[in-house]
């Protein structure tokens, strides 16, 4: 199970795939179509009621969002480019009949205001409807994208002309600056964010306070991926979305569902709470998995003697290679170059990750392509 | 009594077998340094074991020359495309070889090559078609592609292809140049999947033809699922089929899908003993469905109208799967099955 001494992501899945096939084996709760007890959560200022386990759409087949409709999940999370705009289409077939009693939420990309409000038109069509509930802006890490004019005028102006009841954003990196920021905009009325039991505590912190705020806080990549069990009780996939929505600050959960299993299973998470054994299992999942990505958690500043700006770099390194976003991470660099002496030819790194992910890979390839 | 040791003179033979030993060692040794995780130091991908596919980045395109690679596999694909990563895996990935271009050794790259080999041809296109945006027009680039800004997308064989301008001094044209230029390097024998080719043209509904490699129609005891749909007089429906490992896939496939019926109280048929499996039922979902398995091959139906005809259909679906793919259909492509 352990691998020089630590337990490996690799060696813990291979520890259990037995265990976690026959949990997934077992008959789902919704023999009869029924799901169950419903919980609900007020979505911060908005006043929505919103089940607490919700779909993410992006990967999920029309027919299963069919079934969540008709389950009574009544928040939906789409996005105008989740596959290159099909899923708008899908999501729009399937609660086509059934939209005044569902919330549809989709995402824009970042652009000119005249682009995004194209954009929302496209996805009104698609959808099949004159409004969304939510509109938001698409995975932002950074406060000058929370802050960006062009996009809280494009998201403003949806408002006052009714296609959207509400605004927010979306953010999967630097989420803790992200959704501070969203906070101290005092615009957005919804945050949708990563958030699992690996959340590293500043960005607790954030949301506590964004939800205090009065924003609606929805959680997403609650899963982290999937392991074992072997205990018994909630699978794993259960156990991660039930830590989330202990969190009495998040109003909901939108786990990418891509089947009509996984569905009920996380329908039956509404009506079961965490036991210790599921608690131990996610805390060797997360010592696990710890080091596979970078959470922009910082703690990784004021390491490199050199005054190299790590997590600045970082960031510019995930502009370029993670959104290809190669304008904006060339003009990011250039910044942080500016302020701070760029990587350099060190023989050794010693600057280190507090999570354990490796540092110096990446950060010399922001620097050759970037520098 | 002490026991008295004789030291004998090595002979010939006995000095070879320290040397091949001695050899040996070495030649392990080398193969630890070059086989051991290099992180991403620029390397001859060539020479990178993780990069099992005899492609090789150009060392020209245009007026750039080749300035750096790297290799990524699925240990460390997370570094690269982070959140992404577990998606392409569950694709089918293997490898990826990223290339950049730059006018001149002191210049910073303006083209940036992500060849992902996806190990399959189907892959390859399924990866592809979920990236395709329906409102891009398909281009002529590899067996099909599109351009979006300054991004050239296309798959050839069982890779899927990304060619990127970097910065504001990237061109278009040298990104189309660049992807013309790694398609025709692919070899591929065709710019079809094999697989459709085995459904029936008769009723076939235009743009329907897909590849679903995981829960297809939200059906998790269902994978590698090629799809078609169908619009005649009687009404649309969708046929499929899926190439499993084995007989013992398609029997636990089988299995679940009454089960998947059977605990929805749908489920009306089953037969799951001797070759020819089969059941069929009806979900408020999915619609009726009609699912046979025989050998390593699953076909089936949804929506369907008339079990009969259906029946029929779904056995001649089998039975081309059978013959087109049982003969060793190629999958075609360097790095492909």
């Amino acid at each position: 199970m352990t691998d020089g001494g630590n337990l490996t992501r690799r060696n813990f899945l291979r520890m259990g795939t037995t265990a976690a096939a026959l949990g997934m084996a077992a008959p789902g709760l919704l023999a009869q179509g029924s799901a169950g007890k419903l919980e609900y959560r007020v979505l911060g200022r908005t006043g929505l009621k919103v089940t607490t386990v919700s779909l993410g759409c992006m990967v999920a087949p029309e027919e299963v969002i069919a079934m969540a409709g008709d389950l009574g999940i009544n928040w939906f999370d789409t996005a105008h480019g989740y596959k290159g705009g099909r899923n708008e289409s899908e999501v729009g077939r399937a609660l086509k009949a059934r939209r005044k009693d569902v919330h549809i939420s989709t995402k824009l990309r970042r652009g000119s205001t005249q682009e995004m409000l194209a954009q929302l038109e496209t996805s009104l069509t698609r959808l099949q409807t004159d409004y969304v509930d939510n509109l938001m802006v698409h995975a932002l890490s950074s406060r000058d994208q929370v802050m960006d004019e062009a996009t809280l005028a494009a998201l403003t102006r949806a408002k006052e002309s009714g296609k959207t009841r509400f605004i927010g954003l979306s953010t999967h990196s630097n989420m803790t600056e992200c959704v501070n920021a969203a906070v101290d905009a005092k615009v957005y009325d919804i945050v949708l964010t990563s958030f699992n039991f690996n959340s590293d505590a500043p960005l607790i912190a954030a949301v506590e306070k964004a939800a205090k705020a009065g924003l609606g806080i929805i959680a997403m990549k609650t899963q982290l991926g999937e392991f074992p069990n072997p205990e018994g009780g909630l699978t794993p996939h259960q156990a991660a979305l039930g830590w989330v929505l202990e969190k009495p600050y998040i109003t909901c959960a939108v786990p990418g569902t891509r089947d009509f299993t996984q569905l009920e299973h996380n329908l039956e998470v509404m009506s079961r709470r965490l036991t210790a054994a599921d608690r131990r299992e996610l805390e060797l999942y997360a010592a696990a998995t710890r080091s596979l990505y970078c959470t922009a958690c910082r703690g990784c500043e004021g390491q490199c003697p050199q005054g190299v700006n790590i997590p600045e770099v970082r960031r510019c390194a995930m502009y370029l290679e993670g959104y290809r976003d190669t304008g904006l991470a060339r003009e990011n660099y250039a910044q942080v170059a500016a302020n701070a002496a760029p990587c350099g030819d060190c023989a050794e790194c010693v600057a280190t990750c507090v999570r354990g992910a490796r540092l110096q890979p990446v950060l010399a390839r922001a620097h050759s392509r970037l520098a | 009594m002490a026991v008295r040791r004789t030291r004998r003179k090595p002979r010939p033979a006995d000095r070879i077998g320290s040397i091949l030993i001695l050899a040996g060692v070495a030649a392990v040794w080398l193969t630890v340094l070059l086989v051991g995780r290099t992180g991403d130091r620029p390397l001859d991908p060539g020479r990178d074991p993780r990069w099992g596919a005899d492609l090789v980045a150009p060392g020209q395109i245009g007026d750039l020359e080749l300035a750096a690679t790297r290799v990524f596999d699925a240990e460390d694909l997370y570094e690269y495309i982070n959140g992404q990563a577990p998606h392409y895996i569950q694709f089918g990935f293997r490898a990826l070889l990223v290339a950049e271009y730059a006018a001149g050794p002191a210049e910073l790259p303006s083209v940036m090559i992500d060849l992902y080999d996806m190990q399959r041809r189907r892959n390859a296109y399924g990866l592809f078609m979920e990236s395709f945006p329906p409102e891009a027009e398909l281009i002529d680039l590899g067996n099909g592609g599109f351009l979006s800004g300054s991004v050239a997308v296309f798959w050839k064989g069982s890779f899927y292809v990304r060619v990127m301008g970097l910065g504001a001094s990237a061109s278009e044209s040298a990104v189309e140049t660049a992807a013309g230029l790694i398609a025709e390097r692919i070899e591929d024998d065709s710019r079809e999947l094999a697989e459709f080719a085995v459904f029936s043209r008769e009723g076939l509904a235009e743009d329907t033809l897909s590849f679903l490699k995981a829960a297809p129609f939200g059906l998790a005891h269902l994978r590698e699922a090629f799809v078609a749909g169908y619009d005649t007089p009687e009404g649309a429906f969708r046929l499929f089929f899926c190439e499993l490992e084995g007989p013992e896939a398609v029997v636990e496939a089988v299995r679940a899908h009454a089960g998947f019926l059977e605990g929805r109280g749908g489920l009306q048929e089953a037969n799951l003993e001797g070759e020819n499996l089969s059941v069929w039922g009806e979900d408020r979902y999915i619609g009726a469905s009609l699912l046979m398995g025989r050998g390593r091959f699953l076909a089936g139906s949804l929506r369907i109208t008339d079990v009969a005809e259906a029946r029929r259909q779904v056995e001649d679906l089998l039975n081309r799967a059978e013959s087109a793919l049982d003969s060793g259909g190629k999958d075609g492509g360097i790095g492909g099955e």
